[in-house]
């Protein structure tokens, strides 16, 4: 039983792009467990989809040591790879092909039976339009193709770069659906996403990484703090209910038309305190932190040094992340 | 290995732009067949009597009588030590043939004409195909997802150069065969001799052909493996045949025609092709000629060094780059 199945050591990236130097990896440490769903969560530019494409030979590290399943890539990949599905950035598909001969190709050049491509198919919900050629896709039918592929190998480790992305609300639900199955199926999902929501919903643990390095790594619960509570507080008489509030010894903050309490295990205890003065609550909804907020909490920026920083990088080469 | 190739033979017969170069080869072959017939179609009696006619009249004409005495009184001086005074007519007067106004189909002369000219359409159309077919790839990003199925490089590369060599070898084989068969069709439709060494002769142009013909696909296809566009690749190489013939005849030395890519090609393809190389200059006196001879050695070597390099170049490229 190998300990990780993704392990990176100091591993960078530097592209150069017209005399320039764009460092999109800095000394990254990556290890992921065995079995489960683990998030890779960052920022756009932060180096999520180069190390993916290092990982899986597509780049090469300007420095750094990367293994999978315990060995040693680039240079063992071959060995690795039938183990191994992926999409990464938006995938890439002959136009003129259909969605069934497009897969059927793939198959075939690792010697994957065809049975497993209309399998693969019903899977991801495109068997009804399998014959269509690929141009004539959506963006959300090329995005579940492209899963479709990355499952074509019925794979120990899936790579998903972004899978939700151009899938309507319905396709969202399906595909995070279907990876939190396969998480709990023995599938070791590495899922790099930048929507804390997403990685909230569908992964056992996560590394954050931003501008190419780890900020931190570990179980999701305790990473992001969802024990840590905010509720959102609206009644008819804010600045009566802050004052109860406060004297019950919550922290409270007023927002316009309403109330951001802190320092609660559960929302009832808000409910009771005002409820027991005659003030009754209309809303109340926790506040989930977004991954600006938390990421701004990791980096220790403001918002105005954030938002220069994103503004000033540019996207290296062929990096979307 | 085997299932990678067949893969690759498989996109590459099912991209509609090569299907579409494939059916361009097969109608220049039919236009050639077609134009070849016409243009040699037999002559009617009306172009023989018309023939007839003008030889008379040239016959009669003054100058040429006077020319004919002279050369009568003087055989010697006129047409050389061995000629008879009996010669001098058959040798000034233009005959009945040279005023038919066409030749009969003759497979020497169609091998230097026609031929040549449907060889290098072809060549160019898998020029075409083999910057098409990888060209394509790289524009819709199904490299990358080939990869990441295949992370052996070099050997996705090989699929892929050997997919294009044998489809572009098989077009060109079905194209040119296709197009001599039926010239043979016609000539013994015609009653017209082949004679063995004529045929053996269209025989080798359409082996150097095919093998010229699956190199082109193969630098097209090494050539856009770098440059990752189809069209920067044909750009480059338009840039390259008509700017290097420019070059070749500025470079300030002699015989640098030998290294003009429109003169190889046609020395590979033609037997013994002779071309005016302007970079030679003959002084009065001086035994030496501006026509030369391009032999199949030399020019597949050059065009073989030049194939060479750039597939190494391709191959080294596509094993360190990132995609």
């Amino acid at each position: 039983m190998i300990d990780l199945v993704i392990e990176t050591h100091g591993l960078r990236k530097v592209y150069r792009s017209s005399g320039r130097r764009i460092v999109a990896v800095d000394g990254l440490d990556l290890s992921v467990p065995p079995g489960g769903v683990h998030g890779f969560l960052g920022p756009n530019g932060s180096g999520k989809t180069s190390t993916i494409k290092m990982l899986l030979g597509l780049v090469r590290p300007t420095k750094g040591e990367m293994r999978l399943f315990g060995l040693q890539v680039p240079d063992q990949l071959p060995q690795v790879i039938d183990r191994v599905g992926a999409v990464v950035e938006a995938p890439g598909f002959v136009p003129a092909f259909s969605g069934r001969k497009n897969l059927s190709l793939l198959a075939k050049s690792v010697k994957v039976p065809r049975s497993s491509v209309d399998a693969v198919l019903q899977q991801v919900g495109l068997a009804d339009r399998a014959k269509d050629h690929y141009s004539s896709y959506s963006l959300g039918m090329r995005q579940r193709l492209a899963i479709g592929a990355a499952l074509l190998k019925s794979p120990d480790l899936l790579i998903l770069d972004e899978p939700t992305n151009g899938l309507d609300p319905a396709g969202i639900r399906g595909i995070r659906e279907m990876i939190r199955g396969l998480g709990e199926s023995g599938v070791t999902v590495l899922l790099s996403s930048h929507i804390l929501a997403e990685v909230q919903q569908v992964c056992h643990s996560v590394s954050i990484v931003g501008d190419g390095r780890l900020l931190a790594a570990g179980k999701v619960d305790q990473l992001l703090g969802e024990n840590v509570s905010r509720t959102r507080v609206g009644v008819d008489d804010p600045q009566g209910a802050k004052h109860f509030l406060e004297s019950a010894g919550f922290t409270v903050s007023r927002e316009t038309d309403h109330l951001v309490v802190e320092g609660h295990e559960h929302p009832e205890q808000i409910t009771k305190v005002l409820a027991l003065k005659g003030i009754y609550v209309q809303e109340l909804a926790a506040i989930r932190p977004t991954l600006e907020s938390f990421f701004l909490k990791l980096t220790g920026r403001s918002g105005e040094d954030a938002a220069a920083d994103t503004s000033t990088p540019p996207t290296p080469p062929g990096d979307a992340s | 290995m085997i299932g990678l190739l067949s893969v690759e033979l498989n996109r590459f017969r099912s991209r509609r732009a090569i299907a579409l170069l494939v059916l361009a080869s097969v109608l220049a072959a039919v236009a050639f067949v077609g134009a070849t017939a016409w243009n040699t179609r037999p002559l009617t009696a009306a172009d023989r009597a018309d023939a007839a006619a003008q030889a008379d009249l040239e016959g009669l004409r003054p100058d040429l009588l006077q020319e004919v005495r002279t050369c009568r009184a003087s055989p010697k001086d006129f047409l050389g030590p061995d000629a008879t005074a009996d010669d001098c007519r058959a040798a000034l007067v233009p005959s009945v043939e040279s005023y038919y106004p066409r030749e009969p189909l003759k497979l020497s002369a169609v091998l230097t004409k026609e031929g040549m000219g449907l060889a290098l359409i072809v060549i160019v159309l898998m020029v075409i195909a083999g910057c098409t077919f990888t060209g394509a790839d790289w524009s819709s990003g199904s490299m990358a997802t080939q990869l990441v199925f295949e992370p052996r490089r070099t050997r996705v590369w090989l699929a892929k150069a050997a997919a294009v060599m044998l489809s572009c070898g098989l077009v060109a084989v079905v194209v040119l065969s296709g197009y001599w068969l039926a010239m043979g069709a016609l000539a013994q439709a015609r009653d017209i001799a082949m004679p063995s060494a004529h045929v053996s002769g269209v025989a080798w142009h359409v082996v150097r052909a095919v093998a010229l013909a699956m190199g082109a696909g193969l630098g097209g296809f090494a050539l856009t493996m770098i440059f990752r566009h189809t069209v920067a690749t044909l750009a480059l190489l338009f840039v390259y045949s008509v700017g290097g013939e420019i070059a070749v005849n500025l470079l300030p030395f002699e015989g640098s025609g030998r290294w003009s890519v429109g003169n190889n090609v046609l020395g590979w393809l033609a037997p013994h092709h002779r071309y005016l190389d302007a970079t030679i200059v003959c002084t009065p006196g001086e035994r030496c000629s501006s026509m030369q001879v391009m032999t199949h050695l030399e020019a597949g070597t050059f065009l073989g060094i030049l194939l060479l390099v750039a597939v190494a170049a391709s191959v080294l490229w596509f094993r360190r780059r990132d995609v």
